[in-house]
């Protein structure tokens, strides 16, 4: 066989298309109620059960018509009208049903191209809440085309199509090849197709003349929500509870992985290999692999949130609500959610990113982003400023989340192109609201945590096997740590950071895995200053046991975090477990205040974590990226000497 | 009337869409989107910071800044 069958999915923006394509196919597209989710064209093989040929499904991005009028507009086209005569396609145009008049001007152009094609109304429950209905025979008799009903949510909502497509695709001719007219159509054109995009619709749609319950409803929520008051409440709320949420019922799973990785690394000891090769698999493999995992519940929880104000429709809402805030840097409303995302975790903050349209506005807000201080940076800081400022830790905290905040939003303005019209080009588009199936929830959280798994996964897992490296490099498993290549690095280090008040080996060394991810930089702290532990061999069944255990308590937590996420808003800051007494007195003599302010500036701006450094690469591309590293670097020793200095002449000692 | 002072609430239809020549893609766009002449729109207040505008056409809400509501002319409907 030749090229495979393509099914190419188009339509106008945020009619459900990926939705569709998941419900036919059974695979998972990421789906938003906003406009812009499918940014790229996306294929996917699909086995259907009426055939046992391989179909290409392409998801393209929503388009209003095949004058390409934006990027993603563009590929639609190319796409569309690119038929080279080699292969069979079959255009699948979805439509929503309550906007016919809005989607079928896109209709006519493609029925224009002369390919086998099929209509697809789509959102039909939603139309008919609205009070339209629309008559599918008589739009088909119009058209000339067949036309198919669906709803694209439902599991059995896409069966329609899949019958017809079982019924036409045996007898699909390939396609035929037809020049296509990309002289931009001027207004009379476009007057006169308009007009019969209204005739046509006129005829095939009866609306119901009351406005229904569901229009009012829909009406009040979207009054509250541009309330002066009201709104930036409601959107406050709403965010405090995405937070809470992903903190509360990810807690229990990072620690019942950290006693998963514990365990591993215990059979490892307690298999008959040399102490060295057993510690490079416990503690570099098994570690980096762990590290890996330790990020996967916070991203599962916040991707969850995330996809529920994304396909409920709050996300443009909000883009709305904040976009005259954001303008002054150079960003719009699209950027909010994102930047918020941050303080979070950057990496779902980032790929957040990418329901943003204009190219100039991704980069500006990839550049703010990893300067939004992440949950990760909250536990260095809350140790620091628990032994140097007792009593005002939450003025350091909240200046150091402030500073991060100024800092990412005064760098995005500085860096990267404005677009002359930029401002004028901004319309955001509102869809209705709409109530998203948990199910598909949590299905797509859990594919994009998977996807993010799999792509930075290798980065992370490299990062921390030459850290254990640098840790056992030349004495092997000697246990003094300023012996070994990292505590030689730390010490040449530390001349540069002295301007900055922070003179101890330990504390600059940390900053290394801090690379990595800065969850670890206390346990590093911790682990060079009193030696490294030892590796405790597990036995098989003990091990097992300890993972059972470790189950039911993070199940247990969960249903308890559940619980004390209705019952009450207190945010409260963990403890932290690896900062003993000891580990406290021993650091407030290391240095001083001014120098913890300094290293705590340091640790908010620098280089972000291999994980964040990987979803930019992902986002921006590598040189991008890699300005980015060396940006923060700078800037992050530039306001930590300075921090410093002030401090100490403000008499900080 | 510009759309930009049509006050909350209110309806009317869109007369003209002025765009400069260089904004022909916008100005087809918005054509597309619903704003062109005959097409009623209604005004549904403005962000809580005062920008942008957040308007109603064929049942599809828009968020448009006030730039662009300053070129679109109506005529109110009462």
């Amino acid at each position: 066989m030749t090229e495979p069958t393509e099914l190419l999915f188009v339509g106008l923006p945020n009619v459900g298309k990926s939705s569709l394509i998941n419900s036919l196919t059974g695979s998972v597209l990421k789906v938003g109620n906003w406009t812009g989710t499918t940014v790229e064209k996306r294929s996917l093989s699909w086995n259907p059960d009426f055939t046992n040929e391989t179909i290409s499904v392409v998801d393209l991005p929503g388009s209003y018509s095949l004058h390409a009028t934006s990027p993603e507009e563009e590929v639609t086209k190319q796409v569309v009208t690119g038929c080279d005569g080699s292969h069979r396609r079959l255009l699948i145009n979805v439509v929503d049903s309550g906007q016919l008049e809005r989607d079928l001007y896109l209709t006519l152009e493609l029925k224009e191209l002369n390919q086998p094609m099929v209509v697809v109304l789509n959102l039909a429950d939603e139309a008919r809440k609205f009070g339209t209905t629309v008559d599918a025979d008589a739009l088909s008799e119009r058209l000339g085309l067949p036309v198919v009903s669906t709803v694209g949510v439902s599991p059995l909502g896409s069966l329609s199509l899949a019958s017809h497509l079982a019924e036409v695709l045996p007898s699909l001719e390939a396609c035929s090849i037809k020049p296509f007219d990309s002289s931009e159509p001027d207004l009379t054109q476009l007057e006169s197709r308009m007009r019969e995009v209204m005739d046509l619709s006129a005829a095939v749609c009866t609306s119901d003349p009351i406005a229904s319950q569901a229009t009012l409803w829909h009406r009040r929520l979207d009054n509250a929500l541009l309330h002066p008051l009201l709104g930036p409440l409601l959107f406050f709320i709403a965010m405090l509870l995405v937070f809470r949420f992903t903190f509360i019922l990810s807690d229990p799973w990072i620690t019942f992985l950290g006693t998963v990785q514990a365990v591993l690394a215990g059979w490892i000891a307690a298999l008959p290999i040399p102490a060295i090769v057993a510690s490079f698999f416990a503690e570099g493999v098994v570690g980096g692999l762990g590290t890996v995992a330790a990020f996967s519940p916070v991203l599962f929880f916040l991707y969850l949130g995330m996809s529920f104000l994304e396909r409920s429709g709050f996300l443009p809402r909000i883009a709305v609500g904040a976009d005259r805030l954001l303008r002054s840097f150079g960003l719009s409303g699209r950027s909010l959610v994102p930047l918020l995302l941050g303080f979070g975790c950057n990496v779902p903050a980032l790929s957040a990113c990418r329901t943003i349209d204009s190219t100039h506005e991704r980069i500006r807000a990839a550049i703010a982003i990893p300067f939004m201080s992440c949950g990760a940076r909250l536990a260095v800081y809350s140790l620091f400023a628990a032994i140097f400022f007792p009593g005002r830790e939450a003025w350091v905290v909240l200046g150091l989340y402030l500073g991060g905040i100024a800092v990412g939003l005064i760098s995005a303005a500085l860096f990267g192109k404005r677009a002359a019209d930029e401002s004028v080009h901004s319309v955001i588009e509102l869809p209705p609201f709409r109530l998203p199936p948990f199910h598909l929830l949590v299905r797509e959280a859990w594919s994009r945590c998977m996807r993010f798994v799999q792509g930075a996964g290798r980065m992370v897992c490299v990062t921390v096997v030459v850290v254990w490296a640098l840790l056992h490099i030349p004495h092997g498993m000697d246990t003094n740590v300023m012996d070994s290549v990292y505590g030689k690095v730390s010490q040449i280090a530390v001349p540069a950071f002295r301007p900055m008040g922070v003179e101890d080996p330990h504390l600059v060394g940390a900053l290394i895995p801090g690379i990595i991810a800065k969850e670890v930089v206390i346990g590093s702290i911790a682990t060079s200053i009193s030696g490294m532990q030892p590796l405790e061999p597990v036995g098989l069944g003990n091990g097992l046991g300890q993972i059972g255990g470790a189950f039911l308590t993070a199940l247990k937590e969960t249903g308890a975090g559940l619980l004390a996420l209705v019952s009450g808003l207190n945010l409260d800051i963990s403890p932290n477990e690896e900062a003993t007494p000891e580990l406290m007195a021993d650091l407030a003599t290391r240095t001083t205040a001014a120098g913890a302010l300094g290293y705590l500036v340091f640790i908010l701006l620098y280089t972000p974590c291999v994980a964040t450094v990987a979803a930019l690469r992902n986002l921006v591309g590598w040189r991008w990226a890699g300005f980015l590293v060396v940006y923060q670097f700078a800037v992050a020793y530039v306001f930590g000497i300075l921090v410093f200095q002030i401090a100490r002449l403000a008499g900080f000692s | 009337m510009k759309l930009s002072d049509l006050s909350k609430g209110k309806t009317a239809v869109v007369d003209q869409v002025t765009l400069q020549a260089e904004h022909a893609v916008l100005a087809r766009r918005l054509f597309l989107m619903g704003f062109r002449p005959g097409t009623r729109v209604e005004m549904m207040g403005r962000a809580p910071l005062g920008d942008p505008f957040v308007v109603r056409v064929n049942n599809q809400g828009f968020g448009l800044r006030r730039e662009l509501t300053e070129l679109i002319e109506v005529s109110p409907c009462d």
